[in-house]
């Protein structure tokens, strides 16, 4: 594919665009929920692609250098708007919140009731999964931006953790802490619209 | 003895595959043992199926074709074709929306 685009085959071309615009998008959105900030960033990034090409070494896949370009580029124009972008687990006042409300559990740890699964509840198994599709999108955006930024590359695009911390420029650890406060948070989220516990 | 509060803990690091064998071990028995968390453990694993079912927002077709153009006009200005193929000059994405 990158000896194509080298070679200034645009058909490799928009075969790139159609394949990396939907994680673009939704990585734009996660910095900003804002559909014309995403809009913008994506295609500051693709002109940014297009222009970089002839100087991209291939030390990463193409998808992790394009989406490294969105990155930077979202940060830096969230920072002139004068928005911080904190990535950093650490920077969150949530550090010691829960993945589980306490009051979930007995005084010896174990549950207090059963938490129940979410897809055996409706006899309309196609209504529920629509159900839950749109409480997450809803609860996803309101997550804390460097929650939802890794939530949204692991769990909605299906990346290897490796490839989000190398996006986000963010450590191991870093990025697991913040992935599991996010679906925890979206599992709570799904339970309540789901279960109404 | 793992409890059920630390199970919910440490669900993300187990499903992640990052814990040492021993505390995998102690995991798997405690699952085995523990019908909510074995349901907990479900509701973690539906949230992440369904999250990976939001719809993608797919390219418009003016922005494809004004990234075409682009990638085709950047080619033009380093020289790599001539300029009868470049379309309206200048290095500037135009998207007509």
């Amino acid at each position: 594919m990158l000896a194509r685009l080298r070679a200034g085959d645009e058909s490799a071309f928009s075969e790139v665009v159609s394949r990396y615009q939907g994680v673009l998008m939704r990585l734009a959105i996660a910095f900003h929920p804002n559909r014309a900030f995403a809009e913008e960033v994506v295609q500051d990034t693709w002109t940014a692609v297009v222009d970089g090409l002839p100087s991209f070494k291939g030390h990463s896949s193409l998808k992790t250098w394009i989406c490294r370009i969105l990155t930077n580029r979202a940060k830096t124009r969230l920072a002139r708007e004068g928005r911080s972008v904190p990535l950093s687990a650490l920077q969150n006042s949530d550090s010691d919140e829960p993945a589980v409300d306490e009051t979930r559990f007995l005084l010896n740890g174990s549950w207090a009731q059963l938490p129940q699964s979410f897809d055996d509840r409706s006899p309309e198994r196609q209504l529920m999964r629509k159900e839950a599709i749109g409480c997450l999108q809803s609860a996803l955006e309101r997550l804390p931006l460097n929650q939802r930024a890794v939530v949204t590359l692991r769990d909605v695009e299906g990346l290897e953790s490796e490839e989000v911390c190398n996006i986000l420029d963010i450590g191991e650890t870093n990025q697991r802490v913040l992935l599991h406060r996010g679906r925890s948070k979206l599992r709570q989220a799904l339970e309540e619209h789901l279960i109404g516990a | 003895m793992l409890r059920c509060n630390e199970f919910t803990k440490v669900v993300t690091d187990y499903l992640e595959g990052c814990l040492p064998l021993s505390e995998r071990v102690d995991i798997f028995l405690h699952l085995r043992s523990c019908p909510a968390c074995r349901g907990y453990l479900g509701q973690m694993n539906a949230t992440r199926a369904h999250l990976r079912e939001l719809a993608a927002p797919s390219p418009p077709r003016a922005v494809r074709d004004a990234l075409r153009a682009y990638f085709r006009r950047g080619r033009c200005a380093r020289g790599e074709i001539g300029p009868a193929a470049s379309a309206a000059g200048g290095c500037r994405l135009d998207v007509n929306r």
